[in-house]
């Protein structure tokens, strides 16, 4: 996995790129965006329960899957009120999640994209977990993104005044 | 009709649903996985013993030796120690993962490693669990969970 500054980062740059757009990616929405980045590590507690002696990566494993991630992303919106709209956030963060993932080399296979309908295994080989590059990028495009917002939003209000 | 309209759309329902589908998800995934493997891992070496085919697998570094290193995995429990025959530089306590031809008692001669310093891999879970707890802060700013309704609230 890239470490959770490149996912939280990411997904915050997208809603802020799409909030130039749509008026939906507020700075609360934004927050759920950033919880379904985070959703297929959820599955990433079997480092824990490694500590312990237990190894349950193969029952915890469909999480950190496509499917078993949208699937736990409903769990989720269940907990607010506007349960639709919160689902397709936290499945928009589902999605940044996987993007990322997907460029993480291994010696073999790679992610089940299309899991239970295919068990094709992708991957792009383009970096690894502990390549802390990917995030410095992430970073710099994040705060390019903030600064460009900033512009945008005091030339919005000028406008309006 | 809005009864069954009512049921249907009950979170209590829902819930249950997505639950199952979850569990059956899970099920399908561990008694199948195994067969749609690239390259057999450590549950298929500790079942059948594959001598001769490429395995992939991986771990953490417990020795190292002239002509390779020792890798420890574990599988549901059962501990697996590995010779791997390899010039790649590792140190104790490296995360590695190993592509290579498995030979006797364990002994693979690799063919691609890839390795994650213990550092660099400590690090990656400290600036990640950081990064979480800055998360959960402005997460808090935002959203607020009502116990008595069991949800989160716009706070603003």
């Amino acid at each position: 996995m890239p470490d959770w500054i490149t996912h939280i980062v990411v997904a915050w740059t997208i809603c802020r790129i799409l909030r130039f757009k749509f008026k939906e990616f507020n700075n609360a929405n934004t927050m759920i965006v950033i919880a379904g980045s985070l959703i297929p590590d959820i599955a990433k507690l079997v480092l824990g329960l490694k500590l312990i002696g237990i190894d349950a990566s193969g029952y915890l494993a469909p999480i950190h899957l496509p499917s078993g991630s949208l699937i736990v992303a409903g769990i989720i919106s269940l907990l607010f009120p506007n349960k639709k709209k919160i689902f397709l956030f936290l499945g928009l963060g589902v999605l940044t999640h996987y993007c990322l993932d997907l460029i993480l080399e291994h010696v073999s296979g790679g992610i089940y994209l299309f899991y239970p309908f295919s068990w094709w295994q992708w991957q792009l080989e383009v970096t690894n977990s502990s390549d802390y590059m990917i995030t410095l990028l992430a970073l710099c495009i994040a705060g390019l993104v903030y600064l460009i917002g900033k512009e945008v939003d005091n030339n919005r209000a000028l406008t309006s005044k | 009709m809005n009864t069954l309209k009512k049921v249907l759309t009950s979170r209590k329902l829902i819930f249950i649903v997505l639950v199952l589908v979850l569990i059956f998800l899970s099920g399908f995934y561990i008694l199948n996985y195994q067969q749609h493997l690239e390259n057999p891992n450590t549950g298929v070496i500790l079942k059948n013993y594959p001598i001769g085919e490429t395995v992939a697998v991986s771990g953490i570094v417990t020795d190292v030796h002239t002509d390779g290193f020792t890798l420890s995995d574990n599988f549901q429990g059962t501990k697996v120690s590995y010779t791997i025959f390899s010039s790649v530089k590792v140190s104790n306590g490296d995360q590695v993962e190993v592509l290579g031809v498995l030979g006797n008692s364990y002994q693979i001669t690799a063919s691609k490693i890839l390795v994650v310093s213990s550092f660099d891999y400590n690090f990656l879970l400290v600036r990640s669990a950081i990064a979480f707890l800055i998360f959960l802060y402005f997460f808090s700013l935002y959203w607020r969970f009502d116990f008595n309704k069991m949800e989160f609230r716009r706070v603003k």
